[in-house]
C-alpha cells in the first residue's frame, strides 16, 4: 500500500474475523457424500478475511432458502459494508465496480489500437505513427496480460477459499514485474508519441527543434524516475528511501500532462474557424479536449480518492492511449483543411524567414500580387481585347524587368563572403563556433523533419539533390532559352524510382527551382499533399 | 484485443466442459483430514472413509423398501419441526473451522470451509445432555439409517467460476464499452466514406449500444447491489430477472431484425456501385441485380428472424434450435461469400494493379514487389476482417454447441460481433474506394471514361444511331468497365460497346482538336485571339526531350483559359472553374499525364497499356 498517500486509521473490530467458539453441534459438509454429517462438542468457526475487515464469498443463497448465515457474521457484514472508505466495504468499491472500471479500460485500449493499426494515412510522419502503434498493441498486451492474472487469481480464490477479494486485485500490478515493464515502455513511448504530435502542431523548423529537445529531455526523465521505486523494492532492502521519491515524481508527472493538455487546447483555439467544417471535425474536435484533459482531470482525482490510485495504473495507460490516439486522429483530419485553405494561396504553403535566401519567396509573391493588382485595374477600365493583350504583354516586360536585381542581390552576397575572409583570429574562432553549432542543428533538423514531418528546409544540397534538380529543369523545359512557363496548377512529377523518400526529395527540387531568380520561370508549386487528398 | 478475450474465455469454457461429468466433485475443492472418525464410540476407532464419492454407501443398496428422504425435509422433520424454539441450521462457508470432540481422545480437525456446510445446533451449543443425544441420533440416521437425497442445491450451493456473477460482470461491461466503441468508429469515419450518407448503420450501432446500456444499469441495480448487500452470488437470478424477460427479448429481435437489414443493404450497396456479378451459372434473369437481391435478403430475413422470435420464447425445442443455427450460418454464408467476391473481383485493380512495370517485366519478384508497394498498407485491415470473420463462425457454433452448461447470456458475444462485421465492412469498402481513387490518380486520365465520352472517341464519327441512343445511356449509368485490346480482363459483359483502338488517336491530334474547340468556343464568346505561343511540333515525341516540350503544349491552352477570366486570382483558378463544365476535364487530363515513360516506348504504345475507367465520384 502507498503509505505516503493514506494515513492509517483505526479499523473497525469485526467479531467474525476472530475465532469464534459455536459449542456443540452437528456440521453437514455439502455435496452429501458418506460420513458428511459430524457430531462435535466443541467447533470453532473463523470467517475468510483480508487484513481484518470481512470479504464478499461466493455462496448461492436462494431467496427461498430459510437457512442464513450466523448472525456474527450477517452483523460484521452488514456494518462493513456501511464504512464508506476505499478500504470500506460500499457498493462503489466492490468487486462488481472493479470488474467494470478493467473492462472498460481493457476494451478502450484494444478498440483504439485496432483503430490506429487499421487506419491508413499519408505519407507523412510515418514513424511516429508507427510508434504510436507499437506503443497501443504492448498497452493491449499489458492489459490483456493484466486481466487474465485478475480473472485467474479470482478463480482460484473461488475455488479454493469460496470468495471474492477486491483487494487482491490491487496488488498484481504494483508486485508484477511484467506489468511494471510494460507499463513503463508503453508510457514511454506514448510520451514519445505526444511530443510528435506537438512538434506536428507548429510549423517552423526552430520551433521543431525547440519542441524535441526539451520533450525528449523530459520524457526521458519522468520516466527514469518514475521506474526507480519499483525496481529498487525488487534490488535493495531499503525501500523507504526511494518511497520519498514518489510524490514528486507524481507532481511531474501531472505537469507535463498538464503541459500537453495545455498545448493542445491552444492551437485547438486557434483553429476555430476550422471548427465546423465538417460535422465530423466538431464532434472530433469536442473528443479531443475531453480526451486530453482526461490524463490532468485523473492525476487529480488520483490524489484526493485512494481508490483511484490503487486501480491507477490501469487507468494511466486508458488515458494515455486515448489522448494520444484521438489527439492524432484529430490533427490527420485538421492538416487535410488546412492544406485545402493552404493551396488557395499563392505560393500554396506559409514560407518562413529562415527557409529562403535573399526574400526570393517574398518577392515573387509580392511580384505575383502587383501584377494581378495591376491586371484588376486595367481591366476595369477597359473592355476591348487588343487593350487586354497589351497588357499582357506589360506583364511579362515587367516580370523579366526584376531579373537583374536578382544578378545584383547575388553579387551582394559574394562581397560579403570576401569580407568574412578578411577577418581576424577573433572572427575566425567565431566561424568555427558557428560552423559547429549549425553542423549541430543540422543533425537534429534530419531527426525531427525526416521522421516527424516534411524536409521544410532547403538545407540539405548533395550531389543527388543537384542531379534531380537538374532532371527537373529538364522536364519543365528550363534548359532551353526564351521558354516560359505560366501554370499555377499542382505539378507532381513521379520520381523514376518507385520510392517514396525519393518523391519527397523531388518535391523538395521543385521548391528550390521556383525560387531560383536565374530561371525565367512563374510556375509557383504546392505541397504535394493537395494531389493526395 | 477481443479476440484474446474469446480465447481465454474460450479456454475457461473447455477446461469446465471437460469437468462435466465430474460436476460436483470439482465444486468440492476442499482440504480434508483423511483420518476423521465420526460416530458414537461403538463404532471402531481406527476405521477411515472409503475414497469414492457415492451419495450412498454400497451396503445400503440391498434396503431398497426404504424410501428415500431429501436432506432438508429430514432436517426439518427430525430436529427443526420438533424442537422450532430450541434447534437453529446455519450456513457455514467461506472460512476455518475446528472441530474437536470427547470421544475422539482429544484430537482436533480444522477444515477450510470453500462450500457451503449446515451447522445445527441446539439451544445456542450448549452441552446439553438431552440435545446432544438428540443430535447424535440424528447423524447416525443420516450417516446409516435412511437413503438420504441431497437436494441442499435448491437452496444453497455454489456457482462453478466460468458461469459465476464475477464472469457475467465481465462480459456485460465488455460488450457495454465495445458497442459504444463501435459507435464512435462509425462517427469518425472518414466524411467521404458512404457510412456517413446511410443512417441505418447509425441506427443499428446505437440502438444495440443503449440496449447494452439499459440492461446493464438495470443489472447493477436490481442483481449487484442486493447481492452485495445480502452477501451472496447467484447467477441464475441474472437469467431470471434480466435475460428471461420481456423487453430483453423483444430488443433481441429487433436488433437481429437491424442487422438482417444492414447486411441486406450492404449486398445491395455493393452490387449496385460495382456492377452485376457475372457468374455464368446463374439464369440471366437472376442478373437484374436490385429486385432479386431485395427479395432473397428479405425473405431470408423473415425467415431468420421468425426462428430467433420462437425460439427466444420458447427454449426447449431442440430442433428448432438446430434449424434456427443452420438458417443463421446459411445467411452469414452467403453474406461472407458476396463480401469476398465484390472486394476480389470489384477491387482487383487495387489488389493486382496493372502498371507499364508488369509489361516490360515479367519475372515474378518484381511482381511481388509491386503488390507489396500498393497493397502493404490495407494488408493489416483485410487480416484483422478475416480473423473477425472466422471468430464468428467459431463461436457461433460454439455457444449452440454446448448451450446446456452455458447460460444464454453468452449469445451476446455472437451478436457483438455481428455489430463488429457490420461496422468492418463498411470500413473496409471505405479503406479500399479510398485506395482505388489514389491509384487511379496515378494513370493517365485519373478517371474512368466510356465510348462516350467526348474527348476520348471523335467526335465527328457517330458510332451509334438514335436507336441505341437510351441503351448506352443505361450502360453507363451500370458503370460497365471499358477495355482495350491490349488488355484482357476477366469480364466482358457488354460486347455493345466496341473496342475504341481504330479511332484512336495521338496525344498531339487530340491537343490540336483542343485547340480548335478552344477557338470556336472563343469565338462565340465574343474574346478577341490571343497570340499562340511556341510552335506546333513536328513527328511523335520519342524521347525525354520531346516530352518537355509535350508538357510545355499541354499547358498553353490552360494559360488562355485563365485569360479569359483575368479578375480572379492565381490561387481561385486552383479550384477550377465553374464556369465551362468541359473545363475541369482538361485540367484533370493534363494533370496527372506526367508517368514515368520508358524511352524505348512511344508514347502511344503507352497510352494503350493503361486502363482508362470512368470514375464520376472522384472528387
Amino acid at each position: 500500500m502507498n503509505l505516503w498517500r493514506h494515513s492509517p486509521e483505526e479499523l473497525a473490530a469485526y467479531n467474525s474475523c476472530h475465532p469464534m467458539k459455536l459449542g456443540s453441534g452437528v456440521l453437514i459438509q455439502l455435496p452429501l457424500y458418506d460420513n458428511s454429517a459430524v457430531y462435535a462438542e466443541d467447533i470453532t468457526f473463523r470467517s475468510f478475511c483480508c487484513e481484518r475487515v470481512p470479504v464478499y464469498v461466493s455462496t448461492v443463497l436462494r431467496n427461498s432458502s430459510p437457512y442464513r448465515y450466523l448472525d456474527e457474521v450477517i452483523n460484521d457484514w452488514q456494518k462493513f459494508i456501511q464504512v464508506s472508505d476505499y478500504v470500506g466495504g460500499s457498493a462503489e468499491y466492490a468487486i462488481y465496480a472493479v470488474i467494470l472500471s478493467i473492462t472498460s479500460n481493457f476494451v478502450i485500449t484494444v478498440f483504439l489500437t485496432v483503430i490506429c493499426c487499421i487506419n491508413i494515412s499519408g505519407r507523412a510522419y510515418k514513424r511516429i505513427l508507427q510508434l504510436l502503434r507499437i506503443a497501443s498493441l504492448l498497452a493491449s498486451l499489458n492489459l490483456t496480460i493484466f486481466i487474465t492474472k485478475v480473472l485467474r487469481r479470482l478463480e482460484k480464490e473461488h475455488n479454493v477459499y469460496g470468495v471474492v477479494r477486491a483487494h487482491s486485485i490491487m496488488h498484481i500490478f504494483s508486485d508484477d514485474m511484467t506489468f511494471v515493464v510494460l507499463d513503463f515502455l508503453a508510457t514511454l513511448m506514448f510520451q514519445f508519441c505526444q511530443v510528435g504530435i506537438v512538434i506536428r502542431l507548429f510549423q517552423r523548423a526552430q520551433e521543431k527543434r525547440i519542441i524535441f529537445f526539451i520533450g525528449v529531455i523530459l520524457t526521458i526523465t519522468a520516466n527514469i524516475l518514475w521506474v526507480i521505486p519499483p525496481f529498487a523494492n525488487h534490488t535493495t532492502k531499503h525501500r523507504n528511501d526511494w518511497q520519498i521519491l514518489r510524490p514528486f515524481v507524481y507532481l511531474f508527472r501531472i505537469a507535463i500532462a498538464t503541459s500537453y493538455a495545455s498545448i493542445v487546447i491552444y492551437h485547438i483555439w486557434q483553429k476555430k474557424k476550422l471548427w465546423f467544417k465538417f460535422n465530423q471535425m466538431g464532434l472530433l474536435t469536442l473528443l479531443t479536449i475531453l480526451v486530453v484533459l482526461l490524463l490532468p482531470g485523473f492525476f487529480l482525482a488520483d490524489v484526493s480518492n485512494l481508490w483511484i490510485s490503487e486501480l491507477g495504473e490501469v487507468f494511466n495507460t486508458t488515458c494515455y492511449v486515448t489522448s494520444t490516439v484521438i489527439t492524432w486522429e484529430w490533427l490527420d483530419r485538421l492538416n487535410v483543411l488546412e492544406r485545402k485553405e493552404e493551396a488557395q494561396s499563392i505560393l500554396g504553403r506559409p514560407i518562413f524567414e529562415e527557409e529562403q535566401q535573399d526574400y526570393r519567396f517574398a518577392k515573387y509573391a509580392l511580384r505575383v500580387q502587383n501584377a494581378l493588382t495591376r491586371r484588376e485595374s486595367q481591366d476595369a477600365s477597359t473592355d476591348r481585347h487588343d487593350t487586354s493583350s497589351n497588357s499582357e504583354v506589360c506583364d511579362l516586360q515587367t516580370i523579366s524587368r526584376y531579373d537583374p536585381e536578382d544578378q545584383i542581390s547575388v553579387g551582394r552576397s559574394i562581397d560579403r563572403m570576401h569580407f568574412n575572409d578578411r577577418g581576424t583570429y577573433k572572427d575566425v574562432a567565431l566561424k568555427k563556433l558557428g560552423y559547429a553549432r549549425d553542423k549541430i542543428l543540422y543533425f537534429t533538423d534530419q531527426i525531427v523533419q525526416k521522421s516527424v514531418g516534411h524536409n521544410n528546409s532547403s538545407s540539405s544540397k548533395n550531389e543527388k539533390t543537384k542531379q534531380r534538380k537538374a532532371m527537373v529543369r529538364k522536364r519543365l523545359g528550363l534548359d532551353k532559352p526564351g521558354i516560359y512557363i505560366y501554370s499555377t496548377k499542382d505539378v507532381v512529377f513521379n520520381s523514376d524510382e518507385d520510392d517514396d523518400e525519393n518523391a519527397e526529395d523531388e518535391d523538395d527540387d521543385e521548391y528550390e527551382v521556383g525560387s531560383e531568380g536565374n530561371n525565367n520561370s512563374s510556375a509557383t508549386f504546392t505541397s504535394d499533399h493537395i494531389g493526395h487528398i | 484485443m477481443i479476440i484474446r478475450l474469446h480465447f481465454y474465455y474460450l479456454l475457461t469454457l473447455v477446461y469446465h466442459l471437460g469437468l462435466v461429468g465430474a460436476y460436483e466433485k470439482a465444486a468440492r475443492k476442499r482440504i480434508q483430514p483423511p483420518d476423521l472418525i465420526p460416530g458414537p464410540p461403538g463404532h471402531k476407532l481406527g476405521d477411515e472413509r472409503p475414497p469414492h464419492y457415492d451419495h450412498r454407501p454400497p451396503y445400503k443398496k440391498h434396503i431398497d423398501n426404504i424410501p428415500a428422504y431429501n436432506l432438508t425435509d429430514l432436517i426439518d422433520d427430525k430436529l427443526l419441526n420438533k424442537y422450532e424454539n430450541s434447534c437453529t441450521v446455519n450456513v457455514l462457508t467461506g472460512g476455518f473451522i475446528s472441530l474437536a470432540s470427547n470421544s475422539w481422545h482429544l484430537r482436533a480437525y480444522n477444515y477450510t470451509l470453500n462450500y457451503p456446510s449446515f451447522l445445527i445446533r441446539c439451544d445456542n451449543g450448549s452441552a446439553n445432555p438431552n440435545f446432544s443425544h438428540v443430535l447424535q441420533d440424528f447423524v447416525y440416521d443420516i450417516n446409516n439409517k435412511f437413503n438420504v437425497q441431497d437436494d441442499s442445491s435448491k437452496y444453497i450451493g455454489k456457482d462453478p467460476f466460468p458461469l459465476g456473477m464475477i464472469m457475467i460482470t465481465f462480459a456485460s461491461g465488455c460488450i457495454c464499452v465495445a458497442t459504444w466503441m463501435l459507435f464512435l468508429v462509425v462517427l469518425l469515419l472518414p466524411s467521404d466514406n458512404h457510412n456517413r450518407r446511410n443512417k441505418v448503420v447509425h441506427v443499428y450501432v446505437l440502438f444495440s449500444a443503449i440496449i447494452r446500456t439499459v440492461f446493464l444499469n438495470e443489472t447493477i441495480a436490481v442483481i449487484f447491489d442486493s447481492q452485495y448487500h445480502d452477501d451472496y452470488q447467484d447467477a441464475s437470478q441474472f437469467e431470471s430477472f434480466i435475460v428471461e424477460t420481456a423487453p430483453y427479448k423483444i430488443c433481441e429481435l429487433v436488433a437481429n431484425i437491424l442487422s438482417d437489414i444492414n447486411w441486406i443493404y450492404i449486398v445491395h450497396y455493393l452490387q449496385s456501385n460495382y456492377g452485376k456479378p457475372t457468374w455464368n451459372w446463374i439464369p440471366f434473369k437472376m442478373k437484374k441485380g436490385t429486385h432479386i437481391i431485395i427479395t432473397v435478403g428479405c425473405f431470408l430475413s423473415l425467415a431468420d428472424n421468425i426462428l430467433f422470435a420462437n425460439l427466444l420464447w420458447r427454449k426447449n425445442l431442440v430442433v428448432l434450435k438446430v434449424f434456427y443455427k443452420l438458417i443463421e450460418l446459411l445467411i452469414y454464408t452467403i453474406f461472407i461469400s458476396i463480401i469476398c467476391y465484390f472486394t476480389w473481383h470489384n477491387f482487383a485493380y487495387i489488389l493486382l494493379p496493372k502498371t507499364a512495370e508488369i509489361n516490360t517485366d515479367g519475372k515474378c519478384k518484381t511482381k511481388l514487389r509491386i503488390l507489396w508497394e500498393n497493397y502493404h498498407e490495407t494488408i493489416p485491415l483485410l487480416a484483422y476482417n478475416i480473423l473477425i470473420f472466422i471468430l464468428f463462425y467459431f463461436t457461433t457454433i460454439f455457444f449452440a454447441a454446448f448451450t446446456k452448461h452455458v447460460r444464454g447470456w453468452t449469445f451476446n458475444f455472437v451478436h457483438l460481433l455481428k455489430v463488429l462485421i457490420t461496422v468492418n465492412v463498411w470500413g473496409l469498402i471505405g479503406v479500399l474506394e479510398k485506395r482505388e481513387l489514389h491509384i487511379s490518380k496515378k494513370t493517365v486520365l485519373g478517371r474512368k471514361i466510356n465510348n462516350r465520352d467526348k474527348f476520348f472517341a471523335n467526335p465527328t464519327v457517330n458510332y451509334y444511331g438514335e436507336d441505341l441512343g437510351k441503351h448506352l445511356s443505361a450502360i453507363t449509368l451500370n458503370r460497365d468497365l471499358n477495355t482495350t485490346k491490349s488488355n484482357t480482363t476477366s469480364h466482358d459483359s457488354s460486347s455493345l460497346v466496341g473496342s475504341p483502338s481504330p479511332t484512336w488517336k495521338s496525344p498531339i491530334e487530340r491537343i490540336r482538336d483542343r485547340r480548335r474547340r478552344h477557338k470556336i468556343m472563343k469565338s462565340e464568346n465574343k474574346f478577341g485571339q490571343n497570340p499562340s505561343f511556341g510552335s506546333k511540333s513536328n513527328g511523335k515525341p520519342n524521347t525525354k526531350t520531346t516530352l518537355s516540350k509535350y508538357r510545355q503544349l499541354l499547358r498553353k491552352p490552360r494559360r488562355k483559359t485563365n485569360s479569359y477570366e483575368p479578375k480572379n486570382g492565381i490561387g481561385q483558378n486552383k479550384e477550377g472553374s465553374t464556369v465551362r463544365p468541359g473545363a475541369d476535364k482538361h485540367i484533370r487530363d493534363s494533370n496527372y499525364l506526367a508517368t514515368d515513360i520508358s524511352d524505348n516506348e512511344s508514347m502511344e504504345t503507352e497510352l494503350r497499356t493503361n486502363h482508362i475507367y470512368n470514375y464520376e465520384n472522384s472528387d
